[in-house]
């Protein structure tokens, strides 16, 4: 990657206009902004309302407001706050966003921070995930590190090897296996949430249909199979099945309905 | 086909789920091993029995030495970075190979590993003895148009020979009059051409 060509230029859009796409040096938009076409650039800044109609090659990406990538995506850096939509693959470095994100394909990532409301329908590999907020992955995630905090939703198999959710809202994750799985309560204004809750009638919970791993520490999680070496079934969990090869610890109000040594 | 449960299975190599979810995530277990069916208990997770025992043995003879990423590589199926030119191939394969392959596709100067893998293959037949130089060359540019799986028989019934490739020996049956002279085992000749490739 990287511009080589002799005489490159930047792209500026300000106030409400379109351009080609092409070989760019710095591209920005501000206002209103499209750009149809693949562009290969070392950096886009959209402000405003911008979309790019193509695939794009760029060093960093930086984007506030309403953001649109209809294309694949193959940069080091994307920054995204506001409300963006990458309808295409998505290969970054490191990946930011903050507001509401969604994304149609495929992201492969080393890094993804997102807060707010993100959504992948596709599935994810990354290096290390951090979600707070409300993330949806349709199907699998796969990392070395994933730390989500708020609600989670993962269609496939969550499989990392660590896995640190702080639960605050309903989730549902269909698999998850890693080494080290800790979920707990998110306890953030937890006596306000608690209030709340009870008047909507809504419980937190992670509903999951099995957890494997090596060392497993499980709040509110309600799940048909927990297998692993160490388990701890902490308050309010209702388990139907827990397998464990070394010691299992059970909170007061645990609720397991099998309990097998192997 | 032989399969053997995640929870056997572990039992068995005394490995940890982390170890194997983590090996599943690198492709150093290949996700179509991993065969889920409804059980009594729910879902079960089972594996090919001979395939993975064999795998696990090997990775954990590997993990100290090796990086995930270079196991990876190495038991992946087609390792696409591999492109040699002429002049290098020379030093892996023989000069009696390169003539066969010059029949074939006179004009390629930069080999990837599928090409590299036929010659080799090739190479092995014209080394048995079995096969006649004609033989050999139909061989060369049936694996090169072919998909290469399973294993090459090569079948000989009088004076006629057919190659052929087939997913399972266990299933080729053939008349009394023929015989199947070789039986290559294209995933054996793969790890070998690897691990040559990779001392070079």
């Amino acid at each position: 990657m990287g511009v080589t060509t002799q005489t490159v230029h930047d792209l500026k859009i300000s106030g409400s206009g379109s351009a080609n796409g092409g070989t760019y040096k710095n591209v920005s938009i501000s206002g209103s902004g499209r750009i149809h076409g693949d562009i290969e650039c070392r950096s886009i800044n959209m402000s405003g309302s911008g979309s790019i109609n193509g695939n794009i090659q760029a060093e960093t990406i930086h984007t506030s407001g309403s953001s649109t990538m209809k294309g694949n995506v193959d940069a080091l850096n994307i920054k995204t706050s506001g409300s963006s939509r990458f309808k295409g693959n998505v290969n970054a470095k490191e990946l930011r966003t903050s507001g509401s994100s969604s994304f149609g394909e495929n992201v492969n990532c080393q890094y993804f921070k997102t807060s707010g409301s993100s959504r992948i329908d596709g599935k994810i590999n990354g290096g290390e995930i951090k979600s707070s907020g409300s993330l949806k992955i349709g199907r699998d995630c796969e990392a070395e590190i994933f730390t989500g905090s708020g609600s989670v939703k993962i269609g496939g198999l969550l499989n990392a090897d660590i896995v640190d959710l702080e639960i605050d809202y309903f989730s549902s994750i269909r698999e998850i296996g890693g080494e080290k799985i800790t979920v707990k309560e998110h306890t953030f204004f937890n006596l306000f949430r608690k209030f709340i809750n009870l008047f909507f009638s809504r419980k937190t919970c992670l509903e999951v249909e099995v957890i494997e791993g090596d060392d497993i520490y499980l709040e509110v999680t309600k799940a048909k199979l927990v297998r692993g070496k160490n388990v701890v079934i902490g308050k309010d969990c209702e388990i139907e099945k827990v397998e464990y090869s070394g010691r299992l610890d059970l909170h007061d109000n645990a609720k397991v309905y099998q309990k097998v040594k192997i | 086909m032989e399969v053997i449960s995640k929870k056997e299975l572990l039992e068995l190599t005394g490995i940890s789920y982390g170890q194997l979810y983590r090996w599943k995530r690198k492709n150093i277990i290949p996700e179509s091993w991993f065969i889920k069916k409804s059980s009594f208990t729910g879902q079960e997770t089972y594996f090919p029995r001979e395939k993975i025992l064999e795998r696990i043995d090997k990775i954990v003879e590997m993990k100290d030495t090796h990086s995930l990423d270079e196991l990876s590589n190495f038991f992946s199926p087609n390792p696409t970075e591999v492109k040699l030119p002429k002049e290098d191939l020379k030093a892996i394969l023989n000069e009696e190979t390169f003539k066969l392959w010059n029949e074939v596709l006179p004009t390629k100067n930069v080999f990837q590993f599928q090409d590299i893998l036929c010659l080799y293959i090739s190479e092995k037949l014209v080394q048995s003895k079995k096969f006649s130089r004609d033989e050999c060359l139909e061989a060369l540019k049936f694996l090169h148009k072919s998909e290469m799986l399973g294993e090459l028989v090569g079948i000989r019934k009088n004076h006629t020979l057919v190659w052929m490739q087939i997913r399972n020996k266990a299933d080729l049956v053939i008349e009394e009059q023929a015989e199947a002279t070789i039986e290559i085992n294209i995933l054996e000749y793969i790890n070998k051409l690897k691990i040559k490739l990779s001392e070079f």
